[in-house]
């Protein structure tokens, strides 16, 4: 397995910079993408989005920290393209392709479906029982998932504590909704 | 009707987004600089196999208040985003063959920036990349996509 770091860094914009808060340097995870030789755009904009989230907030370091598990992101527009992603507590990897592990963590979604998901502006509830998102999990996985979708959320960083937990029970009430109506 | 990358064909472009309604209520109210490269690949008619085309756009409140073409590749400095591809997938998007959402997961279309950005953004990200690839008339004076491979 080829190790193959990228940066989004060449571009300096005031947009990539916004909220950008001191030295983070000392708390900073690895995000290491790795797989085919030519990542793949899905890949490469998660890689991004990672790596943009922990240099902006430390509160998501520290959320990125406590987390421990794998997942796959897999794209609704071409159900080719899936990407692994592994906490590891102190690093991050991404893998590029391969096939998916029938037992583990899949989250299946169209790229608006991620982007609305990720910026807040529709419910995972809503979008599990409008079948946009489809999420595939073990029981025990729960806990790991629902903390990684907290961590890319974006903006969470503010938000208060009390506010996560109805979320959290719309998702657990949402996949098991799904899970009963796709499969009795 | 306009030639691909002809002045006339950007400036149907801007007249397009500009005078999108829906765009201008979904587009971020900030300013966004972002540069187009339409880079050489040996089959496209329209770029050199070894040159690139380079375009900046500017927006602001969903208007476009700046366009023009580079001489060479921007440095980055001030750049919000950097969309990167081949010619011939830029083509295939304007003559409505290609879907450029799709383009850009499997990495056809490079994209540099602020990812939590264009997710906050996306609705008028797809409003845009819809207004390139289908409403736009273009007149292909070389040949249409897709070419066939030299």
């Amino acid at each position: 397995m080829s190790f193959c770091p990228r940066r989004y860094l060449e571009i300096s914009p005031p947009l990539s910079q916004r909220g950008a808060r001191g030295d983070l340097s000392s708390v900073a995870i690895p995000v290491v993408l790795t797989g085919s030789e030519e990542a793949s755009g899905l890949a490469d904009m998660l890689h991004q989005f990672i790596e943009q989230t922990l240099a902006d907030s430390p509160r998501k370091v520290q959320q990125a920290r406590r987390l421990a598990g794998h997942a796959v992101f897999r794209s609704a527009e071409d159900e080719e393209l899936c990407v692994g992603i592994t906490f590891a507590g102190d690093r991050i990897e991404l893998h590029d392709g391969g096939t998916p592990d029938v037992a583990g963590a899949m989250i299946t979604a169209d790229f608006l479906t991620i982007a609305h998901l990720t910026s807040g502006q529709e419910s995972p509830f809503r979008l599990l029982v409008q079948r946009k998102l489809k999420v595939r999990f073990s029981v025990l996985q729960v806990p790991f998932l629902l903390g990684m979708l907290r961590f890319m959320q974006i903006g969470t960083e503010t938000t208060p504590a009390r506010w996560w937990w109805p979320v959290a029970a719309a998702v657990v009430g949402g996949a098991i909704y799904w899970y009963v109506t796709a499969h009795f | 009707m306009s030639a691909i990358y002809s002045d006339a064909w950007y400036d149907d472009m801007k007249a397009l987004i500009n005078g999108s309604e829906q765009l201008g209520k979904k587009a971020p109210q900030t300013r966004i600089v972002f540069t187009l490269e339409v880079m050489g690949d040996g089959v496209s008619p329209y770029v050199p196999k070894e040159g690139g085309l380079y375009f900046l756009l500017a927006i602001e409140n969903g208007k476009v208040i700046e366009f023009r073409p580079l001489a060479e590749r921007h440095d980055g400095k001030g750049l919000s985003f950097r969309f990167t591809a081949p010619a011939t997938v830029w083509e295939g998007v304007a003559a409505g063959q290609k879907d450029p959402i799709t383009s850009g997961l499997r990495g056809e279309i490079k994209v540099r920036g602020d990812m939590r950005f264009l997710m906050q953004n996306a609705d008028a990200v797809k409003l845009a990349v819809d207004l390139y690839a289908n409403q736009v008339s273009t007149e292909w004076p070389l040949g249409r996509p897709p070419y066939a491979a030299n």
